[in-house]
């Protein structure tokens, strides 16, 4: 009970301060836009069907407006000293990271739930998830790779915040560590958006959701684990 | 350090004699693979052999961080920076290798292979594990961190090689010793290879550890000789 106390005052302090100054939320959704306009710039939109590419291209924005969201919030947590504030507190560090990696998975999932629809209004002419069989199953996908992402994310980012190269060091670790969540992500995604839902890569997309599910569990236990180290005391 | 450098001496000559046999052995002595590919088969012999060494080498660092996370001795860093290293080295000839054969089997110089594309992932992450610790000063810290991704790295790897084994078409087996068509001669020069590469990734660790060590002692030195 005290755990769970614990992660939820530290959960909600980084609701409450993003309530207020709305930083990460406000720049990830610029972010994500921005990404999206680009692609039309690089594959003409309206002269081809990105359908095909849906689930990737998808991934290639969400992954990179993440990675400006995770580097902002441990950032302002070492400028302001809040980071000395919650070492000295009497709370287990792998309660400290539950409380920040919730933070990052709500952040990242609310700007990926509002950028999806616009996505596929600009991009996919028939999105195959509006059936209701595929619909559970993609946002299913966008979940878990959401916890593996944050999970990942939060301890990397913590990490480089207590080196030289800081903000820069976030996504050369964490990028090829996530290479399976995104492999994963991006079969779901494709298959119950894209234009080839073919029954193997339906089936494809349920295997991929066991590499997910084994994936987001082995990480965070790990690293709940390591958290303390990352810390750099 | 005497003993260390007649281990080394006697690491690097088995190297030799077990590498020059290993060549003798693949170009004249083991026949042609008939079925498949034909001679450029012959490559089998010291790439598996480098990549089952490169598997190895991030095993040793995955060890030696567990080792480190557990005792907190700076003995075991050392390990885990060489490991990394010589997994380095290897994944790259590796891949040079194979790039070669590529080239002359299938006619182009990279495909997007499942083996070839999660080795590169696990080169850039390990490329990366170097960019972290010459990002930090302080050697303690610099130790717990790169342990971390000594540890988190080897599961990566081990997913990557699961997921992209999943998520893309499989390309065949290109040779297996399990073949019933394989000779038993074909199997003593994999062997003798691999014995050989064993005993340079050995020599080289050791060499390794010692830089890494002495590294260390000449820091400490000059913290001294400036107060």
């Amino acid at each position: 009970m005290l755990a769970l106390r614990q992660t939820w005052a530290i959960l909600k302090k980084d609701l409450i301060l993003e309530l207020r100054t709305r930083e990460m939320l406000l720049s990830m959704f610029l972010f994500v836009l921005l990404t999206m306009v680009i692609f039309n710039s690089a594959f003409d939109a309206e002269r081809t069907d990105l359908t095909t590419f849906g689930g990737g291209l998808l991934w290639l924005a969400f992954i990179f407006t993440s990675f400006l969201g995770l580097n902002r919030s441990v950032v302002h947590e070492k400028v302001e000293g809040c980071l000395d504030g919650l070492l000295l507190s009497p709370v287990d560090r792998s309660l400290i990271y539950v409380g920040k990696m919730l933070g990052n998975l709500i952040f990242i999932s609310l700007v990926e739930l509002v950028a999806i629809p616009i996505f596929t209004i600009f991009f996919i002419k028939f999105p195959y998830y509006v059936y209701p069989q595929n619909i559970s199953l993609f946002l299913a996908g966008v979940f878990l790779a959401n916890i593996g992402i944050a999970g990942v994310g939060t301890f990397v980012a913590t990490l480089a915040a207590n080196t030289k190269r800081k903000d820069l060091l976030t996504p050369i670790l964490g990028l090829p560590m996530l290479m399976p969540v995104l492999g994963a992500a991006v079969s779901i995604s494709g298959a119950t958006m894209g234009g080839q839902l073919l029954v193997k890569t339906l089936n494809q997309a349920k295997e991929a959701m066991q590499i997910l599910v084994f994936y987001d569990i082995v990480f965070l236990v790990a690293i709940a684990l390591l958290y303390e180290v990352a810390l750099g005391e | 350090m005497a003993l260390r450098v007649k281990r080394f001496y006697a690491l690097t000559d088995i190297a030799v004699i077990l590498y020059v046999a290993g060549l003798i052995g693949t170009f004249y002595i083991t026949p042609l693979e008939v079925k498949q590919i034909g001679f450029t088969q012959k490559i089998f012999y010291f790439h598996v052999p480098m990549a089952i060494t490169s598997g190895v080498a991030f095993a040793v660092t995955l060890v030696a961080s567990i080792a480190y996370l557990l005792t907190k001795n700076l003995k075991w860093d050392s390990w885990a920076a060489a490991g990394a290293e010589l997994g380095i080295i290897f994944g790259v000839s590796l891949l040079t290798m194979g790039i070669l054969w590529t080239r002359s089997t299938w006619g182009v110089w990279w495909t997007w292979d499942p083996r070839l594309t999660s080795y590169l992932i696990v080169m850039l992450l390990y490329g990366a594990y170097f960019v972290l610790r010459s990002s930090v000063d302080n050697e303690v810290q610099r130790a717990n961190y790169a342990a971390t991704i000594g540890v988190l790295g080897y599961i990566t790897v081990i997913f990557t090689m699961i997921s992209t084994r999943i998520l893309r078409s499989v390309h065949p087996v290109v040779f297996s010793l399990k073949d019933p068509g394989v000779e038993p001669i074909m199997r003593d020069t994999f062997l003798i290879a691999l014995g050989g590469t064993f005993a340079l990734f050995g020599a080289y660790l050791l060499v390794k550890v010692t830089i890494v060590n002495l590294q260390e002692e000449i820091e400490k030195l000059k913290e001294r000789l400036v107060k």
